[in-house]
């Protein structure tokens, strides 16, 4: 069961000047050893959220209100943020958006691959050495002697989110969670960088969770996806029961807001308003404001995820209605 | 003169020089945009879209090359008068938060947009400001926030407000979305489309998002290293891509697959566009492309017609 995680009834929530923000309300999910797990939001559903908790990287307004977070045999949100130190790099990997905070500018490239590996201390500074230029291989970089001794204002973007990769295997993590690893990156390059990740991931059988906004990334390279809105799943599905049979209305209105060239002179279908802060606790579904189907139901109870099929679950009252009326 | 195009861009070349050296930002574009006709640029970051989007408008002036705008070279035009002439030409950028100054209220940030322009008295900006925040779909509240109250999808629409509070005939959205959630961006390009029908505004509309290009564009010019390699109507462009090119950008598009097995193999576009500094000899294109061959490397392509109104810079093109 190397790199699996279950994550049980999440809730995390932002300290403001004006109250309490409830950023994610009781998520749970599970990865298995070797999957690749997408999980898909727009801003504020809570996603990135989710992910830093369960890293002890939340801001520091943020905190864990509940939940658990089972890593091997420990719960991660239980570590002391000393133990936390000793799994994050370690036996977690992590690759984040932001192509300039990743890297630090003033550090060389081969100095910041070796880092986790002395800070972890496994291994000494020749075979750390010998491992980074390995690692700058493997992500695909050309000549790695050269890129060792380069600065990350020498390299495309691209290019750094390669290294960035580098830094997050350096310790060959069994999990590796990669927060939009792609979104600052040009679609030509977003591919490259996917490809490298994904046929990493495959051959190193690395368990990993990839946080995305992008429908076509995350149906092009992950096995399994959750859909989040206001800090709850609404969703989650393998890649063919979400492409085939997406249930959500939420999720379907995503799928919809996709905008191509079958779409020309055809009124677009847009998802009426948009996410609000959560002051409270929500009540009900989180989408209801902007459900089309939404009903009284829908703004005073929380739904529940109901299977749907193998591997398919959503949290919507009207699809349950709907099953019971057929059955 | 009755066929003369609401913009005319003729053989424009931008460079800039950093330390010394020689930067390609825009070489040699020449296009035509007519009212109420929206022109796409797409290619990668680098490729000279938005510095050729700030050239159009004389934000950035233009090394050679001419830019007419109603039948006049706004580079002979005096500071007043181009400033006159601003009226009728507008930007929107991708973050409308850092283009609108965060001490200004969103009513007083729409509304300096016509003072700087002298347009109405006091009473009618004001009620014009109303108009325009119900037009995009803002409410009236909004007028007394400050930029940074509101959301992105918001912001974007106060954006929209400010440019268009001056009625302007030609509007540069440079990337206008693609900061915002998908589900925003929907509303905001059908926000567009609407405006752009009621005011009969030409549009330049720079994304690398293809498929919206493709839904709001009636040209669409793709431009690599600042060089434009393909140009056609969005339909011929994106039904038959001439262009090595434009048919890997089009191909990087990542779509909701029907089935697990049909995701896209994920092939991708070898290496990363070249420097700027010193670009390739021959075609641009020639170091990353599957087709290219000697010929490449030592002549550069002209743009030729491949169909009518559909040209292309390849050898290999038709």
């Amino acid at each position: 069961m190397s790199g699996a995680l279950q994550v049980k009834n999440l809730h995390v929530r932002f300290r403001r000047p004006e109250g309490v923000i409830h950023a994610v309300n009781g998520v749970s999910f599970e990865v298995a050893s070797g999957e690749w797990l997408g999980i898909l939001g727009e801003s504020g559903s809570g996603k990135s959220v989710t992910m830093l908790a369960l890293l002890g990287l939340q801001s520091e307004s943020a905190f864990v209100a509940q939940g658990e977070a089972l890593f091997g045999d420990r719960d991660l949100l239980k570590l002391s943020e000393r133990k936390l130190q000793s799994v994050r790099g370690r036996e977690i990997g992590m690759i984040f958006q932001s192509l300039s905070a990743g890297l630090n500018p003033y550090i060389r490239i081969g100095d910041q691959v070796m880092e986790p590996m002395l800070q972890h201390a496994l291994c000494r500074k020749p075979e750390a050495r010998r491992r980074a230029l390995a690692l700058l291989s493997e992500v695909g970089l050309a000549d790695p002697e050269t890129q060792f001794r380069r600065y990350p204002f020498e390299l495309s973007g691209g290019m750094r989110q390669r290294v960035m990769t580098a830094v997050a295997l350096a310790c060959q993590p069994q999990l590796l969670i990669a927060d939009e690893p792609t979104t600052a990156l040009d679609t030509t390059i977003a591919i490259q960088v996917l490809r490298m990740l994904r046929d990493i991931c495959e051959k190193r059988q690395m368990t990993t969770v990839m946080v995305t906004h992008d429908l076509g990334v995350a149906t092009n390279v992950c096995d399994r996806i959750i859909v989040m809105y206001g800090g709850m799943v609404m969703e989650t599905a393998d890649v063919d029961a979400f492409v085939a049979r997406a249930a959500h209305p939420y999720t379907r209105g995503l799928k919809e807001a996709l905008v191509d060239h079958r779409d020309r002179g055809r009124p677009l279908r847009p998802i009426p308003g948009a996410a609000e802060t959560l002051w409270e606790a929500p009540r009900g579904c989180p989408f209801a404001p902007r459900c089309s189907l939404a009903d009284e139901r829908c703004d005073r109870e929380i739904p529940n995820l109901i299977a749907l099929g193998e591997g398919h679950e959503a949290a919507c009252h009207r699809l349950e209605e709907g099953m019971s009326d057929v059955g | 003169m009755p066929d003369e195009p609401l913009l005319r861009v003729e053989e424009v070349s931008k460079h800039f020089k950093v330390r010394g050296r020689t930067l390609h930002a825009v070489e040699r574009v020449s296009f035509e945009l007519d009212a109420g006709q929206t022109l796409g640029l797409v290619g990668e970051s680098g490729s000279g879209k938005s510095t050729l989007g700030r050239v159009a408008l004389r934000l950035l002036e233009a090394d050679a090359g001419r830019v007419v705008f109603q039948g006049r070279d706004i580079a002979k035009l005096s500071s007043k008068e181009l400033r006159q002439e601003r009226r009728h030409m507008q930007i929107i950028f991708q973050d409308p938060l850092a283009s609108l100054n965060s001490r200004m209220t969103v009513g007083a940030a729409i509304e300096d947009a016509m003072i700087i322009q002298g347009v109405g008295t006091r009473a009618e900006r004001r009620k014009h400001v109303d108009e325009l925040l119900e037009r995009v779909g803002l409410p009236l509240s909004a007028g007394n926030a400050f930029p940074f109250e509101l959301s992105g999808g918001q912001q974007q629409r106060v954006g929209i407000a400010r440019a268009l509070a001056v009625k302007p005939k030609l509007v540069v959205c440079d990337e206008p979305i693609s900061a915002l959630d998908v589900s925003i961006q929907v509303q905001i390009i059908d926000l567009l489309k609407d405006l752009q029908k009621e005011m009969n505004l030409a549009y330049i509309f720079i994304s690398h998002n293809l498929g919206v290009v493709q839904y709001l564009s009636d040209r669409v010019m793709v431009l690599y290293l600042g060089e434009v390699v393909e140009q056609g109507t969005a339909q011929d462009l994106f039904a038959d891509p001439q262009h090595p090119y434009t048919r890997v950008l089009i191909d990087s598009i990542l779509k909701i697959p029907e089935s697990s097995a049909e995701r896209r193999p994920m092939t991708g576009l070898p290496g990363e566009m070249p420097s700027p500094f010193s670009p390739p000899v021959g075609c641009p294109f020639h170091p990353r492309c599957a087709l290219a061959q000697d010929r490449c490397s030592a002549e550069k392509p002209q743009m030729r017609a491949v169909a009518d109104g559909h040209l292309a810079a390849c050898h290999f093109a038709g």
